[in-house]
């Protein structure tokens, strides 16, 4: 059956376009391709080229001089020196700040201490204290005096 | 014709003439190829077989010779083509339901053979096989082109074209099979 069913296909090939067709279609696809061709005559390509190359040159430019400042950047002791002066200047004025800083902190402890007014340096207030501590009312500690003993004597 | 590598690459250069040559020999094939992968519906064949050559003509500066024949290129172009069509345009349209002017070319040929109904079951069941089947079986048995050329043209290896063939004349046997006992009439093939 296999032999019949490929006679059949075989016979397919006898199927053709119609000749009005063929002929319409190979018209227009050939002519379609006639209105493109004007984009790529000399003319329109020399200028295309031109743009181009001008392009071309003026990128290659624009990256061959920043490439060049970059790497005189790096290269330039002078430059290194500006940065780094200008790197130590910053630190100077951070440490400056600092110890400002400091300086205000320390010298208002040093009047707070040296102020009398302050309830926990007052003399008076000291004495007070000291006449309220009743030693007789104390028990005393046997381990304590012993200790005291061995300590001083 | 003269000698088809010159022809295509005065193609390639622009020449209309040498590309009106390559049309002339390949549009037969490629409108058969097209008019059974889209069930015998005459105006769509046309259009997409225009769609082909156009596509090939504006993208022939790209062809590039890699020892495959030129119309193997030309059924890559089309099978893209017939995949295109069922993805963006109408459901598929049995041939049962073709209007009868569609038809025309079709009966006239038909009129010529001798058995009429045989081979419009034939085709009929050509067209419900899936498409890498009819891909195959239409270059192989209907355009009488070789493995390697098959191969080229649906990017498999010679040795997957000879199985999808096998399979699928095993199918396109069945469908025959059933459609002649839904349908008695029909002369076994």
């Amino acid at each position: 059956m296999n032999d019949r069913i490929i006679l059949q296909l075989k016979r397919l090939r006898e199927i053709e376009p119609e000749a009005g067709f063929v002929a319409g279609s190979r018209r227009t696809i050939l002519a379609l391709k006639k209105e493109q061709v004007p984009v790529f005559v000399w003319p329109n390509l020399r200028m295309v080229g031109a743009f181009a190359g001008l392009v071309a040159v003026l990128s290659a430019s624009i990256f061959f001089f920043s490439g060049q400042n970059a790497q005189e950047a790096l290269a330039s002791p002078e430059v290194l020196n500006n940065e780094f002066a200008a790197l130590s200047i910053n630190i100077e004025l951070q440490e400056i700040s600092y110890r400002q800083n400091v300086n205000k902190t320390i010298s208002s402890a040093i009047s707070e201490i040296g102020s009398t007014n302050a309830n926990h340096m007052n003399k008076d207030v000291l004495n007070a204290e000291s006449e309220k501590f009743n030693l007789d009312t104390l028990e005393s500690n046997p381990q304590i005096d012993r200790l005291l003993e061995q300590v001083i004597f | 014709m003269e000698d088809e590598k010159k022809v295509i690459l005065k193609a390639r250069d622009g020449n209309e003439q040498a590309f009106g040559q390559l049309y002339d020999k390949y549009m037969p094939a490629i409108y058969r190829f097209v008019f059974l992968k889209v069930g015998g519906q005459k105006a769509q064949a046309e259009d997409i077989c225009h769609e082909v050559f156009l596509s090939a003509w504006q993208s022939i500066g790209k062809y590039q010779f890699k020892g495959y024949p030129f119309s193997s290129w030309l059924y890559r172009i089309a099978g893209n083509a017939v995949i295109d069509y069922y993805r963006t345009k109408k459901p598929n349209i049995s041939l049962e339901l073709v209007p009868e002017e569609a038809m025309v070319y079709e009966t006239s040929l038909a009129e010529k053979l001798d058995d009429q109904a045989d081979l419009r079951t034939v085709k009929f069941c050509l067209k419900k096989l899936e498409p890498s089947y009819q891909d195959v079986l239409i270059m192989k048995f209907v355009e009488e082109l070789s493995n390697k050329e098959i191969a080229a043209a649906v990017e498999k290896s010679e040795g997957a074209v000879r199985v999808i063939q096998h399979r699928a004349l095993k199918q396109l046997k069945k469908y025959i099979e059933d459609e002649r006992s839904n349908n008695p009439t029909i002369k076994e093939a």
